[in-house]
């Protein structure tokens, strides 16, 4: 973690110029070639223009993508939402059961992950081997200390009795003994003087001893059984005394006091079977039984055989003090550590080890997180230890840090591994994940991190687009709506790029749209995505803008089904409710001359009154606009630059629309004036 | 429940299972891939990409541990914008050889499994992303978009244009999923993105004979079962797979009513009875935390793909 590492960026540019950084989200650098100028630099052009440039990103490579550790991502973030469930509905009553098998699930899935991965190292042609035997080492170490971590403070052990465990922890990670012993006990020994005895192997003793320091009794039987003499005294002796030593067991039925009793009479048995002479004969079972009695001369002899200071401090303690309570396992192990070395010859994970056994759970965590697996470890056992409440414990003693310390460690711990996972470009959703449970900053992070995630295909963001909605966070919602409206209008596709404006009902941009889709109109004569305008719905009323065009579509839709007088009633409203935009006037007053023009009477006085009003309000202030220029540009080179023909043609039209109209209202007075007559003859003729 | 599921974590997001079809016996394969995959034969699939190119592939040798990928033809840049590049492929669907796709760029694209270049190629299909695809009969193809909006196209017919249209809902809820009845196939179901279940009569399809607010979440996947036609399967975003079972309303139906009265291929979804309690509705295990992308169904057993990087087995479902 000290030394500084340097890496090469292969760029020329950069070589020659400099060189600059740039952080950009999800811990990723950006690099690229750079010439510092100052206020006294030349003003001049660069010299190394004109030159290709390139932007590099560089990032962190993260060791637990790996595929292998993946999985292992995926299934302890099931167990992570899991406990978290388990908590939130407790309410209160003693969970800790179901929190020791949370920290099974844990280890279990750490343990698939090892096999995995110890596979894929063996494979000859493994590209990644070093990787995998790296990692697998790691997650070795992990297991190891997470056994026992929760055996001390997640597993609520009765009496506090805790070697028991501590036996099963060692006895689950060193199992050489056992496999000697097995190797020995396959081979064809027997048991009388005539046979071939089974002392004859090289290792016998040695292994026998081992069983019994890992408290193997049974094993250690066996074997002994197997020993030519087994049917002597001393073999005899052995056999008895090994039989009848008591094991501690919670659910023994007895207290531990009576335990004690018990443990020590048998200890006082042995010991003065011992000095009696009883094994006198045979040197090796006389040394096994000054172990089993707890002689401290014979216990540094097998030193360097129990290999670590933990393992020696079990087996001592088996033989010493079997009712260990946990407070006390502190000092042992540093009598222990002394006699290995001291601490200066600890590694990392043996510190870690020993801060476990002072209590100290705030040094556990500070040295679990140098362990190189980017924070899983410490991430998940720190919340694990905040729910079983060890953490919050220790915080009574710490004066100078607030009630609430633990919880920000553990937030703390969640909130850099779930950034971590936000910056992966799939394992974005298991961070989110974490981010959730992270009450003080959580939701500001994953505000923030959203956006920054690749929209990469619909897909994807409507996946973003559905966590950002369950989370309640709208206003990325619509941010993500108006990108990808963007990019579809930026790939000229209009008609999508309006449902997604649609979509987060982003009037402005539909607005926006709404007018390029009436330019297109004005400029082509058609209207495209017609699937999408016909069918618009309700949805029209997002922008008024929108609604103009849903509705002229659907007056369009009506004039080609031949339902002229409902068109007319249609088109009339638009112009009337000053719905349409000004600038499109011309074009609807233009569309009513054919029904202004049709045999039937379309439009009535009152109707043809309205498009009058409008022909007059458009023309009034038609000197200074561009009644046939395109629609929103207002820039006045535009006028200039119509040419006689355009405006010729716009008075033409006028000329033509102002002729129809008035015909029009000739006609339709004239018509209503019969109906009128008519109406008002009925009623004279019957009164 | 726990001997019947089987879970194994995969090192990647899975979007699409299918079994391996095999004809009696129950298949042991099947392929995940974080593309679209439809098989064609038992030996032959094709596959869909998010860079718009569509492969078909096949799986060579017998053991299946070993089976290699061997591509057979592949059609790329089918799915193509002038501005924009390459654009995802989103739904396949598949009728003995003819395999139609549909992308984001709403486009259409016929192949044929023989052929190196598309037989047709319907550009402008629809002004939105096509989400979804099925064959309805050998030329007549249903797709649904972004809006909700359904168009059935008859592949015979020279011109461009939708024979039918309709509408998924009154809103804009988009259509995720799409599938046909399996024997009759004039009935169509289809998942929305509010996780709602509607069917639909294509005989008179002004509205939807049925409409079921089903799962929490868009539907990402529906599936009859092909031999046994009362039995759906859907799974949602909001990791949730069900299992619809409508045969007890079958057996009561037939109990209640005289033969002559009750046509006997009558189908039970377009009854509106559905609607309203006699549907029996299971769900094939506890809701995931993540997205259920995919499923697939083949004699008693259920695969399905997670957005948890898992892929699930369940065996023994009860028909």
């Amino acid at each position: 973690m000290n030394k500084e590492r340097t890496f090469v960026i292969p760029d020329e540019i950069c070589q020659r110029a400099g060189m600059s950084a740039v952080w950009f989200p999800s811990n990723k650098l950006g690099a690229h070639a750079y010439r510092h100028v100052t206020a006294h630099s030349q003003d001049k052009a660069s010299e190394f223009a004109p030159c290709k440039t390139l932007v590099h990103h560089i990032r962190f490579d993260v060791m637990l993508f790996h595929p292998i550790t993946r999985q292992l991502i995926n299934e302890s973030s099931g167990t992570f939402l899991a406990g978290q469930k388990l908590v939130a509905n407790s309410g209160g009553t003693d969970i800790r059961g179901e929190l020791l098998k949370v920290s099974r699930q844990y280890r279990a899935i750490v343990r698939a992950c090892l096999e995995n991965l110890q596979s894929e190292a063996s494979k000859n042609d493994s590209s990644s081997k070093e990787i995998c035997l790296e990692l697998a080492v790691i997650f070795y170490n992990i297991e190891f200390m997470w056994n026992l971590c929760e055996v001390l403070y997640v597993d609520v052990i009765p009496g506090d009795a805790v070697l028991p465990q501590l036996m099963d922890w060692i006895r689950l990670h060193s199992v050489h003994y056992e496999r000697q012993a097995q190797a020995i006990l396959n081979g064809e020994y027997g048991s009388s003087v005539l046979d071939n005895g089974a002392e004859n192997e090289p290792d016998y003793w040695n292994t026998v001893i081992g069983l019994v320091l890992q408290g193997r009794l049974d094993g250690a039987r066996a074997l002994l059984k197997l020993h030519s003499a087994s049917l002597s005294e001393p073999f005899k002796s052995v056999d008895y005394i090994m039989r009848t030593m008591p094991f501690y067991n919670v659910f023994g039925g007895i207290s531990l006091t009576e335990f004690n009793m018990r443990w020590k009479g048998w200890q006082n048995e042995a010991a003065c079977k011992l000095q009696a002479g009883t094994f006198a004969s045979r040197k090796e079972l006389e040394f096994i039984m000054k172990l089993m009695v707890g002689n401290a001369e014979a216990f540094l002899e097998v030193k360097d055989q129990c290999g670590t200071w933990y393992q020696f401090m079990a087996s001592w303690l088996l033989y010493t003090e079997p009712t260990v309570k946990s407070f006390d396992l502190s000092y042992h192990a540093h009598q222990c550590i002394a006699k290995f070395g001291g601490i200066s010859r600890l590694k990392h994970s043996d510190l870690i080890l020993v801060a476990l056994m002072e209590s100290d759970l705030h040094q556990v965590i500070r040295l679990i997180e140098q362990t190189s697996e980017n924070g899983w470890f410490a991430a998940h056992l720190t919340d694990l230890l905040h729910h079983c409440g060890c953490l919050k414990i220790l915080d009574n003693h710490q004066s100078s840090q607030t009630a609430s310390s633990a919880m920000d460690l553990r937030e703390q711990l969640l909130l850099d591994y779930g950034t971590l996972l936000m910056s992966h470009r799939s394992l974005w959703q298991v961070g989110i994940n974490y981010l959730d449970y992270c009450s003080a900053e959580g939701r500001a992070r994953i505000e923030a991190l959203l956006l920054t995630l690749p929209l990469g295909s619909e897909t994807r963001a409507l996946k973003i687009i559905q966590v950002a909605r369950e989370r309640d966070l709208h206003h990325i919602v619509a941010s993500i709506c108006k990108i990808m409206g963007m990019r579809s209008y930026q790939q000229h596709r209009l008609g999508n790029a309006l449902t997604w404006a649609l979509r987060s009902q982003d009037a402005g941009f539909a607005t926006y749209l709404a007018n390029k889709f009436l330019e297109l109109y004005n400029q082509e004569g058609k209207f495209h995505s017609l699937d999408l305008l016909d069918n618009l719905g309700s949805c029209m009323l997002v922008s008024d803008r929108l609604t103009f065009l849903g509705k002229y579509c659907e007056f369009h839709q009506l004039y080609q089904a031949g339902e002229f007088r409902d068109a007319a009633v249609l088109l009339v409203s638009l112009l009337a409710s000053r719905l349409a935009p000004k600038s499109f006037w011309m074009t609807l007053l233009t569309d009513a001359l054919p029904l202004l023009e049709s045999n039937d009477i379309v439009l009535t006085s009152e109707d043809t009154y309205e498009l009058l009003n409008a022909m007059e309000e458009l023309l009034g202030e038609g000197q200074n606009s561009d009644i046939g220029g395109t629609l929103g540009s207002d820039k006045l080179t535009t006028i200039q630059d119509q040419s006689l023909d355009a405006n010729s043609l716009v008075e033409e039209k006028v000329k033509l629309i102002r002729l129809a109209l008035a015909r029009n209202l000739a006609r339709s007075l004239n018509h209503e004036g019969c109906l009128m007559d008519s109406a008002q003859m009925n009623l004279c003729l019957r009164s | 429940m726990e001997d019947k599921v089987h879970g194994v974590f995969v090192g990647e997001k899975v979007s699409k299972v299918r079994w391996k079809p095999e004809d009696l016996v129950e298949s042991d394969i099947f392929l995940t891939g974080s593309w679209d995959n439809e098989f064609i034969n038992s030996n032959m699939f094709v596959v869909s990409s998010t860079v718009g190119s569509v492969k078909l592939l096949k799986i060579d040798g017998k053991e299946p541990c070993l089976a290699a990928l061997k591509e057979v033809m592949s059609w790329d840049d089918i799915h193509f914008l002038s501005v924009g590049g390459h654009i995802p492929c989103t739904g396949l669907a598949v009728f003995e050889e003819d395999i139609v796709s549909v992308g984001e760029d709403g486009c259409l694209c016929l192949l044929t499994a023989r052929q190196k270049m598309p037989v047709r190629r319907i550009e402008g299909a629809d002004s939105c992303s096509l989400r979804c695809v099925c064959f309805l009969k050998h030329n007549e193809v249903l797709t649904g978009n972004l809006r909700g909006q359904m168009k059935v196209w008859d592949l015979k017919n020279a011109v461009n244009k939708p024979a039918s249209t309709f509408m998924l809902s009154g809103e804009q809820t988009g259509a995720s999923c799409v599938t046909h009845h399996p024997t009759q196939r004039h009935m169509v179901l289809a998942g929305g993105e509010d996780g709602s279940l509607t069917v639909w009569d294509l005989r008179h399809h002004t509205f939807p004979v049925t409409l079921l607010s089903a799962h929490s979440d868009a539907v990402s996947e529906l599936q009859f079962h092909p031999d046994r036609p009362e039995h759906l399967f859907t799974c949602s975003t909001s990791g949730e797979i069900w299992h619809w079972n409508t045969s007890s309303m079958s057996r009561s139906a037939h109990l209640g009513t005289m033969p002559s009265e009750f046509p006997r291929d009558e189908n039970l979804w377009l009854n509106s009875d559905v609607a309203k309690h006699r549907l029996e509705v299971f769900t094939l295990m506890p809701q995931l935390h993540k997205p259920i992308n995919s499923l697939d169904v083949s004699k008693n057993r259920v695969v399905c793909g997670c957005d948890n990087e898992a892929v699930y087995v369940f065996k023994n479902v009860v028909l």
